[in-house]
């Protein structure tokens, strides 16, 4: 695309047929000299046509307001929280009682109960239940970001949730560039990892307890990629 | 929330139905909301890219060439990705190289983001054209409805050819002015 603004008075004025003969003339010869010139005056011709497509524009016009209007509505109730004194009081009341109620726990649970309690949550969810099922868009999306950086985590049911014994399959582009796969715990440990590089796709069965897992493929120097998945009975 | 069927929906698309943009709204913007959020966008940007989506599926149905290979839905979030993947790229070398190298991941029945190249300079004028005033907005569209200076001064009250001259002038620069101050224009004149 090239600047229209400079000449776009002479733009309109040839568009209009304002122009006397020799001005035109001088004006179409430029343009079969200058590329630039005859690009600019191209991409002026697409505005006015955009402009004079009152459809398309009434049609972007109706989006633009119902959007703003969404937008509008879906952050009143949050504003009018804060507008409102007593509700601003029992909204910072309500969030004092849950920092209380975490601190609480962080301070009086030891490490041990709270790997416990973790396992004993994780083991008895039924991940069975609907609620669990990943729905197509979401799986969609999980994919679409795992595409725009190049690497992929394949699990047979197409999903975050795994069973153990499973086979996962980490891929990545280029898969002939060798790189080191970590599986890591709720803690930061590392339970599982390549120790060398390996070159992709890279098959890994799922040998690990119940729970939540971050993965991590990475070089010698720096992380590249880090996911979550979860591991269930 | 009443709900369509897809031909309904491309119906009320061809005649603006209000409640059936209400609808695609509700229905639709979500995912792409989500997406653009999840990939470094802005709210504002998510609005702006479905609005240009919405636009090039309208302008596809009004010259009959929509031909629906996957669901709506798929549809409007496969175009709204390739739009927003296509400005990431643009915006930065090191995405475009990632995203070469994945870009047979792409969904291939729906719409790729080489066919909507031509669109991109349209909705820059678009997008622009709407941050006008009203006034201004009506008279460039007088203006190229080729009314003559004398009705614009009559709708407008302006007090004459020559004052009306000068706010279509004024109009004129003001558009160019906005569309030379959005990113994607930088970003074009760049490439």
């Amino acid at each position: 695309m090239k600047d229209i603004s400079k000449q776009y008075e002479l733009f309109l004025s040839y568009y209009n047929g304002e122009l006397t003969g020799n001005e035109r003339a001088a004006f179409e010869k430029e343009m079969e000299e200058n590329e630039e010139l005859k690009e600019a005056f191209s991409d002026f011709t697409l505005l006015l046509r955009t402009l004079k497509d009152k459809e398309s524009l009434e049609m972007r016009r109706e989006f633009k307001s119902l959007l703003e209007k969404r937008r509008k509505n879906n952050t009143s109730w949050i504003r009018s929280i804060f507008l409102n004194p007593w509700s601003a009081a029992a909204a910072a009341l309500f969030v004092l009682i849950i920092a209380v109620y975490f601190l609480y726990i962080n301070l009086f649970n030891d490490e041990g109960s709270q790997d416990q309690r973790i396992m004993a949550e994780t083991t008895s969810i039924d991940w069975n239940h609907p609620d669990f099922q990943v729905l197509p868009e979401y799986t969609e999306l999980l994919k679409i970001e795992y595409r725009s950086v190049g690497f992929m985590l394949l699990s047979p049911h197409d999903s975050l949730v795994m069973h153990k014994g499973e086979e996962m399959k980490f891929s990545w582009k280029p898969s002939k560039k060798k790189l080191m796969i970590d599986i890591l715990d709720h803690q930061g440990n590392t339970v599982i990892s390549t120790d060398e590089p390996v070159s992709g796709p890279y098959f890994q069965p799922l040998i690990l307890e119940p729970g939540a897992y971050l993965f991590r493929i990475r070089d010698h120097e720096e992380s590249l990629h880090w996911g979550i998945f979860f591991c269930v009975p | 929330m009443q709900q369509y069927t897809e031909t309904e929906i491309i119906n009320g698309l061809k005649t603006m139905d209000r409640d059936i943009l209400q609808y695609i709204v509700e229905e639709y913007y979500p995912s792409v909301y989500y997406f653009v959020r999840n990939n470094r966008g802005r709210e504002e940007d998510a609005e702006d890219i479905f609005q240009d989506t919405m636009v090039v599926i309208f302008d596809k149905i009004r010259d009959g060439d929509f031909d629906l290979k996957c669901s709506l839905k798929t549809f409007i979030y496969a175009v709204s990705r390739n739009i927003w993947l296509k400005r990431l790229i643009y915006s930065s070398r090191r995405k475009q190289r990632l995203f070469s190298e994945t870009d047979d991941f792409m969904v291939e029945e729906c719409p790729s983001a080489a066919e909507l190249d031509e669109d991109e300079k349209k909705f820059l004028f678009q997008r622009n054209f709407l941050k006008l005033n009203e006034v201004c907005r009506m008279i460039l569209e007088l203006f190229l409805e080729q009314k003559s200076y004398q009705y614009i001064s009559d709708r407008f009250d302006l007090g004459g050819v020559q004052s009306a001259r000068k706010k279509k002038y004024r109009c004129l620069q003001s558009l160019i002015r906005f569309i030379k101050n959005d990113p994607e224009y930088k970003r074009m004149i760049q490439l």
